[in-house]
C-alpha cells in the first residue's frame, strides 16, 4: 500500500518513511516496517552474502540472520552514524565473512592462493559470480580498475578478507587498504550501475 | 551471533550495493516470523516493568513535588498556558481534582456542583478563581498532602477494588483505568508548567509514557463517541514511535472487535500524548499515514479526548 505523508508542520520525505522512521517502527515492534526495510535492502544484503560466500543457502541464512539482528537490536543503527544502508551492509559482511572461516573450502583457497593476493585472478571472481548473466560485466568492471585498487576489492569482495586481513596481506596499513577499496568500490558502483 | 559492527560503513555500503540481487521471494516472509518469534509484534525492545497501578500516579505527584520544590514565590505568579491561570491556581486545579477524586473513592465529604460534575474545568472554576491570591507553596503543600492521602488509599487496594467502577466526570470506569486519566492529567500540567516557565520537562520513563500512549490509543473509540464524530465500523492501525511506544490496532466503535486496519498512522509516541492531552490539534501531528488521508484525521480528531 502506497505511504501518504501528512506534513503539518514538519515535512517528510515524499519518497515515503525515512529509514530512521522505520528502524524506530521497529523499535516498538512494527513488523511492517521490518518488511518494508525487507523489501528496500535484501537485495544489497542477499547479494552481499551470495558474493561473499559463493553460496545461495549460505545467503539465505545471513540475510535471514541480518534481518532479524536488525529486528533484536534496532537501537544499534545510529543515523547519525551512517546509512541503513552501509550498517546492513556491514553486518551481512561480517557475518559472510564468519561464514567463510568456517568454510573448509576457504581453507584450501587460502592455501592455494598462498598470502598473495596477485594469484587470486579472475578464476576466482568467476567461482563467485559464474551463475550470474552478469559476470562478464563485473568482470570486465574490476578489470578496468587500477591494480592497487583491483587487488583490494578482489581480496575484500571475493575472498571474503576483512579489511585488516586485506591491509596483511597486501603489506600496507588498513587504512590505505580501505582508502584503496573506497575508491575501487566508488568506481565499481559507476561501471555497474542498474546491475542486479 | 553478530558482533558489533566495526568495519568501515561506507565502504560496506558500496560492497552490498554492487552486490544487490534479489532473494528467494518467500525468504520475506520467513524473516519476518523468525523475528517475531524472538519479539512478538507490538512489543517494544524496551522493559515496560510491572507495579501497582497507582505507581505512575505516585511517581508523577513525585515528579511535580520536585519540578515546584524549586520554583520560587515568582514562579507561583507566572501565567500559565492554555488556560492562563497563575502556577499557583494550575495547583489549585490539581487539588480541586484530587479532592474531587478522593470523595468518587468515598474517601471524605468534598462539596461540589452536580450541575458542573461532567465538566473538568467546570468544576474546578470556582478553586482556581479562590487561588487568585493564594500562597503558592501552601497551595502545593495542600495539594501534595491530599494526592498522598490519595496514594496511601489506591495502593492499599487489591486487584479486585481497583475493577470497581466509578463516577469520575462524565466517566463511569474502573478505578485502575481513572489513575491513568490522573496520569495524563499530572502529566499534561507538568508540561504545561514547563512550557510556560520555559524550563526542560522532568524526564519520563518509559513505562508511564507507554501506559499513558496505551490508555491514548485504547480511548480512540470514546473520543470518537464523545465528539459525534463517525470512523465507521473500520480499524486504526496506531504505531507510536520512541519511548513508550506500541503498536495497536484499534477499533474505532466502542466495543468493536479490531479488524483489518484501514489506515495506519505513525506517530512519536510523546507527541501523541499532546494530541490526547488536546495540547496539539490533529492537524499539527506529524505523522506518516498510509491509506486514507481522510479517515487519518478523523481517527486523531477522535484522539484528542483528554481534556486536562
Amino acid at each position: 500500500m502506497p505511504m501518504t505523508i501528512v506534513r503539518p508542520v514538519n515535512t517528510v520525505s515524499a519518497s515515503g518513511p525515512s529509514d530512521a522512521s522505520l528502524v524506530a517502527r521497529i523499535a516498538v515492534g512494527d513488523e511492517r516496517a521490518l518488511q518494508m526495510i525487507y523489501e528496500r535492502y535484501s537485495p544489497l544484503v542477499y547479494g552481499l552474502s551470495r558474493r561473499v560466500t559463493a553460496s545461495t543457502a549460505h545467503a539465505e541464512e545471513i540475510t535471514q540472520e541480518v534481518f532479524v539482528y536488525l529486528w533484536q537490536n534496532p537501537d544499534r543503527f545510529d543515523a547519525e552514524r551512517g546509512t541503513l544502508r552501509a550498517f546492513l551492509g556491514a553486518v551481512a559482511h561480517r557475518r559472510s565473512v564468519d561464514e567463510v572461516r568456517r568454510n573448509t573450502r576457504r581453507v584450501a583457497r587460502e592455501d592455494r592462493i598462498g598470502g598473495d593476493a596477485t594469484n587470486l585472478d579472475m578464476i576466482e571472481i568467476s567461482d563467485g559470480v559464474e551463475r550470474s548473466q552478469t559476470a562478464e560485466r563485473v568482470r570486465a568492471a574490476v578489470s578496468s580498475l587500477p591494480e592497487q585498487q583491483r587487488e583490494a576489492v578482489l581480496l575484500a569482495y571475493f575472498g571474503g578478507f576483512t579489511f585488516r586481513q586485506v591491509a596483511e596481506q597486501l603489506g600496507i596499513p588498513e587504512g590505505t587498504a580501505k582508502s584503496r577499496l573506497r575508491l575501487g568500490l566508488s568506481k565499481l558502483a559507476v561501471l555497474l550501475e542498474g546491475l542486479t | 551471533m553478530i558482533d558489533d559492527v566495526n568495519d568501515d560503513d561506507e565502504i560496506l555500503g558500496l560492497l552490498a550495493e554492487i552486490a544487490a540481487v534479489a532473494p528467494p521471494s518467500a525468504l520475506g516472509d520467513d524473516v519476518v516470523e523468525s523475528a517475531t518469534a524472538l519479539r512478538p509484534r507490538g512489543q517494544a525492545i524496551e522493559s515496560l516493568g510491572g507495579g501497582h497501578p497507582a505507581d505512575p500516579v505516585t511517581a508523577f505527584v513525585q515528579t511535580m513535588d520536585e519540578f515546584t520544590s524549586v520554583l520560587s514565590e515568582a514562579d507561583g505568579w507566572a501565567v500559565v498556558e492554555p488556560y492562563r491561570w497563575s502556577t499557583t491556581q494550575l495547583v489549585a486545579h490539581l487539588l480541586e481534582v484530587d479532592l474531587y477524586f478522593g470523595r468518587q473513592l468515598g474517601l471524605w465529604e468534598h462539596e461540589i456542583d452536580p450541575a458542573l460534575e461532567d465538566d473538568h474545568l467546570g468544576l474546578t472554576e470556582a478553586a482556581v478563581r479562590a487561588a487568585v491570591r493564594a500562597d503558592f507553596a501552601e497551595t502545593v503543600a495542600k495539594w501534595l498532602e491530599v494526592s498522598a492521602s490519595l496514594r496511601i488509599h489506591i495502593t492499599s487496594l487489591d486487584d479486585e477494588q481497583l475493577r470497581r467502577r466509578i463516577k469520575f466526570h462524565m466517566l463511569d470506569a474502573r478505578i485502575s483505568s481513572l489513575l491513568v486519566v490522573r496520569v495524563f492529567e499530572v502529566w499534561t500540567h507538568i508540561e504545561d508548567l514547563s512550557r510556560s516557565l520555559r524550563r526542560d520537562p522532568p524526564p519520563l520513563d518509559a513505562a508511564r509514557l507507554h501506559l499513558m500512549t496505551r490508555t491514548a490509543v485504547r480511548a480512540i473509540p470514546l473520543g470518537m463517541l464523545l465528539g459525534s464524530i463517525d470512523g465507521g465500523d473500520r480499524t486504526a492501525r496506531i504505531v507510536l514511535t520512541g519511548r513508550g511506544g506500541g503498536v495497536w490496532n484499534q477499533a474505532l466503535q466502542v466495543g468493536a472487535e479490531a479488524g483489518e486496519p484501514s489506515v495506519t498512522i505513525v506517530a512519536d509516541a510523546l507527541e501523541f500524548c499532546r494530541l490526547a492531552a488536546q495540547r496539539i490539534p490533529p492537524a499539527e501531528l506529524v505523522a506518516e499515514i498510509e491509506g486514507p488521508l481522510d479517515l487519518a484525521l478523523t481517527v486523531l480528531r477522535g484522539a484528542s479526548v483528554f481534556a486536562a
